[in-house]
Order: structure tokens, then sequence, then C-alpha cells
């Protein structure tokens, strides 16, 4: 298996794993992390894991096909895993803005879902003698109707629900976005190829373009999954390395106060809070009460106040212009 | 500074108005922007919010005028971001306390160039209805700067969320 399937597996098991840190934590925390649409992130990075696996990534497909019959079910549950990993995408970006995902749109989402693993049973139900376990079975037996049949369904379904994902993002500007889009084209790509390559092999062989879109399919689909899942950890570990920022800067600008005998920040429930106090305290004393700041400790103080415009932005929407304007019941 | 002195500065606080304050914040939308709280303490009069350049400030750091229509607040332009919004944030402390008391304007310098802080006092002292104020901070004890105060350091942790606070939360998994 490639080291890109075996990254994924890292990423997808890791992340699902790190959700176990809420042991310990009170039962609402629970109760929040294990509703929708909270859930619908961890439950993708789990169906995510367990679809890989079925990829032979750790056990050898021929075991696990094995306790299925060893007549290629494997692939119908791989195939099934995957819609139900990259459905669980869709409903988390759609999701983050709460228009998106009211509740008629959550059942309809749930019954597109449900159609579509049905779909992918019922074709997989036509394609009768299969043969042994084969990696490539679906484009080995290309050539039978029912195999392309069950192979373009999984391929068409893969195609809509990774657009659904990138719909779901539509106008949201984090950075981590930039690599779920480029995750999000890699799959639709290495699908689109795949399907090409598939029917045209079925229908109209094109000499020499046969078995491009599988030789393509691997090195373009799996770097696209790394890259979804990066965004997840991304979005995952933001906050930490955030307060790590937050406590870091506070120590500067609170040795600041300390050196200057200034009144320290009122104690507050988040350490970005003490932060912004305390910087306003500096900078107070600086302005009002010039007191001398080396030059170490203003870079500190102007560090601080920078990293909390950038990471916290509460600036007027039009800082950059002289005067703001406010009017009464304007939209926004 | 003495347990006594904190005690006495904790006397000089308008606790109902910081109590109303703390409502008034909360009832606010989830990831309320600078921009979207304005509008909500103007309370149905134009609010104007202006950067003014750096010549007769001294140790001001923020001036409100205020009549029945409109609400202007002045900043210090070359002040960094983060302050500014600190110094609006208290001059909405006093929207909200609703003070009505005219201070200190006889205190203001002599005229300056045209488009500084002096002519925008200027152009406001004429009208008597104008309620004025130039704000420092509160190493001083008055009690309307320092409860404006406590209400900025309230509105600043009701806007301080992260930036992209809504992804986060969708997306993390831990």
């Amino acid at each position: 298996m490639t080291i890109l399937q075996q990254l994924a597996l890292v990423l997808l098991t890791a992340s699902f794993l790190l959700r176990l840190r809420l042991l310990g934590q009170p039962a609402s925390a629970w109760r929040i992390a294990f509703s929708p649409p909270a859930i619908y992130p961890w439950l993708a990075c789990g169906v995510g894991a367990l679809a890989i696996l079925t990829q032979g990534v750790v056990w050898p497909q021929q075991q696990l096909d094995g306790l299925l019959g060893s007549s290629n079910v494997l692939k119908l549950v791989q195939d099934m895993l995957t819609v139900l990993a990259f459905t669980l995408c869709a409903w988390t970006a759609l999701s983050v803005d709460e228009n998106r995902m009211t509740r008629k749109s959550t059942v309809s989402q749930l019954i597109q879902l449900v159609l579509m693993e049905i779909a992918l049973v019922v074709s997989f139900a036509l394609t009768t003698d299969r043969g042994p376990t084969d990696y490539l079975f679906v484009e080995h037996q290309q050539g039978r109707p029912a195999v392309w049949l069950f192979g373009s369904i999984y391929l068409l379904e893969m195609i809509y629900v990774t657009f659904l994902m990138l719909r779901g993002i539509r106008g949201r500007r984090a950075t981590p976005y930039r690599w779920y889009r480029i995750g999000g084209y890699a799959v639709i790509t290495a699908c689109t190829l795949e399907l090409f390559d598939l029917s045209t092999s079925h229908f109209a062989p094109i000499a020499g373009l046969r078995g491009i879109g599988r030789a393509l399919f691997d090195p373009v689909f799996y770097p696209g999954v790394v890259a979804i899942v990066a965004t997840i950890v991304s979005f995952t570990v933001a906050p930490w390395l955030r307060e790590r920022s937050v406590r870091r800067h506070l120590e500067d600008v609170s040795a600041t106060i300390e050196r200057h005998d200034l009144i320290a920040p009122a104690p507050c429930d988040r350490a970005v809070e003490r932060l912004a106090d305390a910087v306003t305290i500096v900078r107070n004393a600086h302005v009002q009460d010039p007191i001398k700041l080396s030059a170490s400790e203003l870079d500190d103080l102007n560090r601080a106040e920078a990293f909390l415009q950038l990471k916290f932005g509460y600036a007027l929407d039009q800082d950059h212009e002289r005067i703001t304007r406010i009017n009464p019941g304007q939209a926004r | 500074m003495s347990d006594e002195g904190t005690a006495m500065l904790d006397a000089q606080i308008d606790w109902e108005a910081i109590r109303r304050a703390k409502n008034f914040f909360a009832k606010g939308p989830a990831g309320e922007s600078l921009h979207q709280l304005g509008r909500r303490v103007a309370g149905g009069r134009l609010m104007t919010i202006e950067r003014v350049g750096d010549q007769h400030w001294g140790a001001l750091t923020g001036i409100l005028l205020m009549d029945d229509a409109l609400i202007r607040i002045l900043v210090r332009e070359t002040d960094p971001t983060s302050y500014r919004t600190r110094c609006i944030l208290h001059e909405f402390g006093h929207v909200l306390c609703g003070h009505k008391r005219c201070t200190a304007l006889t205190a203001v310098p002599s005229p300056a160039d045209d488009g500084s802080l002096l002519d925008v006092l200027r152009g406001n002292a004429a009208d008597k209805s104008a309620r004025a104020y130039l704000c420092t901070r509160p190493t001083h004890e008055i009690v309307g700067e320092r409860t404006a105060e406590e209400i900025a350091r309230l509105g600043e942790a009701h806007l301080l969320k992260p930036q992209f606070n809504l992804d986060e939360r969708s997306w993390a998994v831990a």
C-alpha cells in the first residue's frame, strides 16, 4: 500500500482518538461533542479510517474479504464507507453556516445518503460471479455491464458528495480551507479520470488511453484525502497553538507590568482577556503617565497588540477609513 | 496598590451600570463585530467614529460628543488598532451609562490646524446641547471614567473571539 494511504490512515485514526481527551470532562461536554453537528467530523475520521483499512493497509485484503465470503464484498464495504465519510464531511461543511443546514435540509441530506448507499448495494448485487478477492476487481471486470454500472455509480456519488463538500464552505476564508479545496478538487479529478477510463474502456476503448485513469487515481485521490484530513487537524490544533501564544505574550507583558509596578490585570476567565487588559494597562501607562519602556518591552507590547489584532480581529469593519459611519438599522 | 486603596477605588464604580452593561452585551448575537455593537449602542442614532491626527491629544485617549441625533467618537489616528478599539469601547461605556455631564471643554488647548482635534471640538462647542467627554484613563478616580473603563473591559471580552471561531468549532475533533 502507498505511503499516502498509510499517512491518511494515521491522521484519521489520530484525529478520531483525540476526542477521547474528553474523558474526565463533564457530561455536558460529552453531550455536545457527540450530538450533531459536532459529531460529524469525528465520525468522518473514524469511518474514513475504516475505509482505508479495507484497502489492506494493516491486514491483507484477502483476510478481510475472507470474513465476508471472499467474493469481493469488501469492495462494496469500502465504497459504502468512503461515500459515508465524505458525506459526513459535507454535512460538517454545511453546518458551519447554520443557515445552510436547517432541519429540513438535514432530513433531505439523510435521505440522499440512504439512497446513495442503496444504489451501491443494489448495483453490487447485480454483479454475480465476481470471482476471488481482487483489489482491482472493478477495473479487471469492467467489460461486464453490471460491474461497470457498480463502479460508475460509486464514482458519480463521490463526485457529487465532494461537490457538496466544496459548496458547503463557499465564501469561508479561514486559511486551512485552502488545503480542503485543493483536496476536494483532487478527489473530483481522480474520480472523473477513473470514470472516463472505466466508461471508455467499457464502451469504446481508446488505444493508448486505457488504464490511464486507474494509474492516476491513487496518486491524485489519496493526496486529496490527506489534504482534507489536514484541514480537520489544522482546525483542531489551532486553538491549542493560539492559547500557547496568548500565554507567552501574557508572560512578556506581565513582566513589563511587574517591572514598572503597574496595577495587575483583573482576574478573567480567559487568558486572552487578561492579555488584552495587560496590553491596555501598559499602553495607558506609556501614553498617560509616560513610563520609559525599554526597546524590548515596547517590542513585546507591539507584538502582543499585533497578535490580538491578527488572531482575534475585533477592529471596525472599515478600520482603514478615517471616518466610520454606523447608520442606525444598517443591514450588514 | 494597598488593599485599602483597591477597596476605595472599587467603591467608585457604578455597579448597577456595570450590571446593565453585562446584560446588554449578553443580548448581542454570537460573533458580534465592533461595528454591530456600535449600532446597538447608538440606539437609533447615527454614530461616527473618527480617527484624528496626533496634535494636541497629549494624555487624552478618546473624545465623545453626543446629542439626540448623533454620537461622535474621536480617537487618535496613530494609536495601535487594539488600543483604539479599547478607547472606542470606553466611549461606548459612557453612552450606555447615559452620562450627561459636560466636562472639561474649558480645558481644551488652543486652536490648531484644520482637520485637527481642536477644530472638531470648536465646531461642536457652539452647540450647547452637545455633551462632550474628554476621556483619560482611570488612574484618577472619577466614577464615570472608572465605570466606562470597566464597561470597556467587558465589551472587549465580549468581542474577543477567534477570527474563525465558527469554523474551528465545526471542524475540531477534540
